[in-house]
């Protein structure tokens, strides 16, 4: 936030009150629509807090009315023992970890040698996987399931890894930050004679802890959030995800919105709470990758 | 010669875990789409090639006809509206005001939620006596039925898309926007130039880049939506919601024809393999580098 | 540098163990899953020769097919059953997914035999024809005769539906109208639900209850007069009438909610809304009793009701309508003969006892089953009414099309019922879609 901002003109010449005022005006302005915006962006969420502590009856009727009067705690309790929440959260925790582990040291390890290593055919390659990244999840979405059907992984959690592991976008995305750094360290190093696998875990990874962190963000995101594998591949509700297992609970509970409100509750407070310890990494992410894409 | 071969085969030795995942896991199922689009399998009964049978049926399909109309509608109406709001989102989060940080935090919330779990929630907010119709009501007397409306249904769905992406692409708009060189803006302002002509003569044109780049993200990710669809609608009133992805999902997991469902991808990749080719080309036109 | 070539192999070789150990721990970890359930299996076999099969179910039946499978282990000791329970919703869709993977599952049940045939027409179902003894299933023979395709047998019945009307006594009583009886047709329905129709203290008291749009409970009226495939232009024609029976209960006797109200999952809790006590009748089959009597001992409401027998189509003989559940064996199985021993379990008198006391009507109609069904009610008096009438087959046996027609039907209609397109319309719009969708494909 410390570079340039259009609307504050430092250096602009100002003549007297009249522009100090316009300009406070002006950013007052600037934060009333900020607050308009941000009560739309949140107010989801409120009304589904709200919502998980009322009952059916007074969730329709007062819905404006967002701190229930008589808030009903035990609609959490209901839920957490009605399907089996505490395994969603560990199949999903799970799936999410080792996908995004195994995602970042393929890709790092793919990443380091298109970055900083020569072999023929290296550039065809390369192109190989930016063009697959371009191809949409839903071409390779059918085969993939047969060959799943083939390695008999139907209804299991490797299955839903598997599909999320390969993905180019994460040595795409380290090769181009690799490329940042300078060869001169790892040429020393060479000359030392270390090994190239010693210069990439040495050197080159705790150099680039910021697009690691990227990518695991990204990984860990887009795993946790995913629903149309495991809608494909699970059937037993013991494997079940967050997603698929929210879903159920939407279709069990069809119109009692105060106990699904309380389930899409626990389904997010992971995530939000993970969010908003690493706001800073999630949000710098996006913006540098978005920008480098 | 010896010794460059040697450091070939390390460099294949960091490659392969991932070139060998992404072969079996991802290169090969893209061909083995494309092959079985030219086939009538069922994934079941043995594979029956029937050339391009597939395609000269998905002509005659008035369901795919119907998804495929539904989905440019979504998509050229909810890409507009998030670039719009994100940039004018960025402009305004870009204004030295405290507690900014508190701001990005909360419009970014939505885009870390599971689409599932957002479908949900508004699901229950576009009921007919939800908060969305409580508000409207003190306005108009016969608020819309949403999502028990033909006409209505899409509109709620792009609203949810646009409240969930906005923040997203204004981040980003946002980096592009602290990007921009301070000179440009003295300079305009000393050619006399208010802070509407300095939007349209500076800001937009250096940041044309980075809205070309999220209007392409935001219309490849517009093809692809599904989980919304599914926590909303179920793709209905009728068919009124039935998008893309969601009828090859049917088709491929409700019906298993792998066939038919195959051949259907392709076309979804090749819409946005146009699509993204047509920007390219007429980015000359309005981006500047 | 040979150092190096090690190290580069080793790291390649960790990530392999890395890849490889984690489906090890997968599916070994995974008791439910698939893979683990197979080897643990393969590894019991050889112990003690005992034989796992694999049930798929949908996840209603849980509570009572638990107990039907703990019988059958405790009387069959070399034979184990790993059942899976799948979420209602996506049942079939996963059934064909784990079909398809050929070892997935020996037996499993589907609620109507639409679905039966699509599988049989698709070769994935075992001929049983020559597997069972017909002597033992004798009482189900009337039935058996009704599954048999092309020549072979490929499923057993294990549970007939019969569809009711229910009814909210306090609200007939407040409105003096008299209960429901066996002289009521169609007519008489509507005629009555307009007049239950009113404000009551507690807001709006409803005629009648409807479902969700997207769904095909409107068709009740229509199977009654023995028209069940959307397929067939003749059976289309009654549909139509059944669609506008319950276009004009919500929008010109004002007797039901309107249909755009009861879009999404909301409308598909049918017993929730019944429990409110502000709907004075609605048609459902018998798992509703159960459904109804559980919610009320958890406290979900409290309704004083009964049950009376279906109205009838006007000038026809008085039938009810039902689906047969029926269960089958994979072509793929391993173990035919056990998976045939179950199967007739399911079908068996006994299976039925259980089933019966859980509250689903048995494809075994005896007076044993009757009993245990009748029997252990408080609510509703007359549960007799589900065994007075014959009962119409909801489905068709012998179209494996059957289910593709009918999600075309559940579509356009649904347009109908929420008023955005005409009656004539609509059914020109699903003779057509199923003349070139279904039937010319």
């Amino acid at each position: 936030m410390k570079q340039s901002n259009v609307l504050d003109n430092k250096n602009i010449p100002q003549n007297g009150n009249n522009i100090k005022l316009r300009k406070s005006l002006f950013s007052l302005f600037t934060y009333f629509i900020l607050l308009i915006v941000a009560v739309v962006m949140v107010m989801p969420f409120v009304w589904m807090l709200s919502g998980s502590l009322k009952d059916a009856a007074t969730i329709f009727q007062d819905s404006m009315n967002l701190i229930p009067d008589n808030p009903r705690w035990d609609n959490y309790p209901k839920v957490w023992t009605s399907v089996p929440f505490a395994m969603f959260y560990w199949n999903t925790t799970k799936v999410a970890f080792l996908t995004t582990v195994g995602t970042v040291l393929t890709s790092a390890l793919a990443a380091y040698a298109f970055a900083k290593l020569e072999f023929p055919g290296r550039d065809k390659i390369f192109f190989l996987y930016i063009a697959t990244m371009m191809i949409p999840d839903q071409v390779t979405m059918i085969p993939q399931f047969v060959l799943m059907r083939d390695l008999g992984l139907i209804n299991t959690h490797t299955a839903l890894i598997l599909v999320k592991l390969f993905h180019p976008f994460g040595v795409f995305l380290l090769r181009q930050f690799f490329l940042t750094i300078p060869n001169e360290l790892s040429d020393s190093a060479r000359i030392d004679g270390c090994s190239e696998f010693r210069i990439f875990w040495n050197i080159i990874l705790p150099l680039s802890k910021a697009a690691l962190g990227t990518l695991v963000i990204f990984s860990l995101l887009n795993s946790w959030n995913d629903f149309i594998n495991p809608l494909i591949y699970l059937s037993d509700q013991s494997l079940f995800t967050l997603q698929v297992g929210i879903r159920y609970f939407q279709q069990l509970y069809g119109a009692d919105y105060h106990l699904i409100m309380a389930a899409t509750t626990l389904s997010l407070i992971p995530i939000i709470i993970v969010y908003l310890f690493a706001q800073k990494y999630f949000i710098e992410g996006i913006s540098t990758t978005g920008l480098k894409g | 010669m010896k010794r460059f071969n040697k450091k070939y085969l390390v460099a294949f030795m960091f490659l392969l875990p991932s070139l060998i995942g992404l072969s079996i896991f991802v290169l090969y199922p893209i061909l083995a789409s494309l092959v079985m689009s030219f086939t009538n399998w069922d994934g079941l009964t043995p594979m029956k090639f029937n050339g391009i049978e597939n395609y000269i049926q998905l002509w005659k399909d008035e369901t795919f006809k119907i998804s495929l109309i539904n989905n440019f509608y979504y998509t050229g109406v909810s890409v507009p509206l998030t670039i719009i709001f994100s940039v004018l989102l960025a402009i305004m989060m870009n204004a030295k005001v405290k507690g900014i940080g508190v701001f990005r935090v909360l419009y970014f919330l939505p885009n870390v939620t599971a689409a599932i779990a957002v479908g949900v929630i508004w699901s229950s907010m576009f009921t007919k006596e939800g908060p969305i119709n409580q508000v409207i009501a003190l306005f108009i007397e016969n608020p819309p039925h949403w999502l028990g409306s033909s006409l209505w249904a899409m509109p709620a769905i792009i609203i949810v898309s646009v409240w969930k992406g906005v923040g997203y692409f204004a981040i980003i708009l946002l980096a592009g926007l602290q990007g921009i060189p301070h000179h440009l803006y003295e300079a305009a302002t000393i050619d006399g130039a208010n802070k509407w002509k300095q939007f349209i003569h500076v800001t937009v044109p250096v940041l044309s880049p980075v809205i070309f780049f999220c209007t392409i993200m935001a219309m490849i990710s517009s093809f692809q939506v599904f989980d919304t669809i599914v926590a909303m609608t179920e793709g209905g009133p009728g068919r009124a919601t039935n998008v893309l992805v969601y009828h090859i999902y049917n088709t491929a997991f409700l019906d298993f024809e792998f066939g038919y469902a195959s051949a259907m991808s392709y076309i979804l990749f090749i819409i946005i393999l146009l699509v993204t080719i047509i920007q390219f080309r007429t980015q000359k036109r309005w981006v500047h580098y | 540098m040979k150092k190096q070539k090690v190290f580069g192999m080793l790291v390649v070789g960790i990530l392999f163990l890395f890849l490889i150990g984690c489906s090890e721990t997968e599916s070994s970890n995974d008791a439910n899953s698939q893979t683990g359930e197979r080897e643990n299996a393969d590894s019991s076999n050889e112990s003690s020769e005992t034989v796992t099969l694999n049930f798929f179910d949908w996840f209603d039946e849980e509570n009572y097919m638990e107990d039907v499978i703990a019988k059958f282990e405790e009387a069959n000791p070399d034979i184990k059953i790993n059942a899976t329970f799948v979420p209602t919703n996506e049942y079939e869709q996963k059934l064909l997914v784990n079909m398809s993977s050929g070892e997935g599952l020996d037996v499993f049940a589907v609620a109507n035999v639409g679905g039966m045939s699509n599988y049989q027409s698709k070769g994935q179902l075992l001929d049983i024809s020559d597997l069972i003894d017909r002597n033992e299933l004798e009482n189900l023979s009337p039935l058996i005769e009704q599954l048999e395709i092309e020549d072979g047998l490929y499923s057993l019945p294990y549970r007939s539906g019969a569809w009711a009307l229910y009814y909210n006594k306090d609200i007939f009583d407040e409105a003096g109208v008299d209960y429901p009886d066996e002289t009521w047709t169609w007519e008489t329905y509507e005629e009555k639900a307009k007049e239950l129709t009113m404000k009551g203290e507690n807001g709006q008291i409803w005629g009648s209850l409807n479902y969700q749009p997207s769904s095909t409970w409107w068709r009740v009226p229509a199977n009654t007069a023995g028209i069940n495939n959307p397929n067939n232009p003749e059976d289309l024609a009654g549909f139509k009438e059944a669609a506008k029976l319950n276009y004009e209960l919500s929008y010109e006797d004002k007797a039901q909610e309107p249909y755009s109200d009861l879009v999404g999952e909301a409308g598909k809790d049918y017993t929730g809304r019944f429990l409110q006590g502000n709907h004075a009748m609605l048609f459902n089959g018998e798992w509703l009793v159960e459904m109804l009597n559980s919610a009320m001992e958890d406290g979900s409401g409290e309704i004083n009701y009964d049950v009376a027998p279906l109205p009838y189509t006007e000038g026809m003989e008085p039938r009810s309508a039902g689906a047969m559940a029926v269960a089958m064996v994979s072509k793929n199985t391993e173990h035919p003969e056990e998976a045939v021993r179950f199967l007739s379990y399911l079908a068996s008198e006994e299976a039925g006892e259980i089933m019966a006391g859980h509250g689903v009507l048995p494809a075994w109609q005896s007076d044993i089953t009757t009993e245990a069904f009748v029997e252990r009610l408080d609510q509703p008096e007359n549960a007799g009414v589900f065994f007075e009438r014959p009962i119409n087959s909801q489905v068709p046996v012998d179209d494996p099309l059957y289910t593709e027609g009918m999600k075309i039907m559940e579509e356009e209609v649904s347009l109908y019922l929420l008023q955005e397109k005409e009656l004539d319309e609509t059914f020109n719009t699903i003779q057509e879609r199923i003349d070139s969708e279904v039937l010319n494909k």
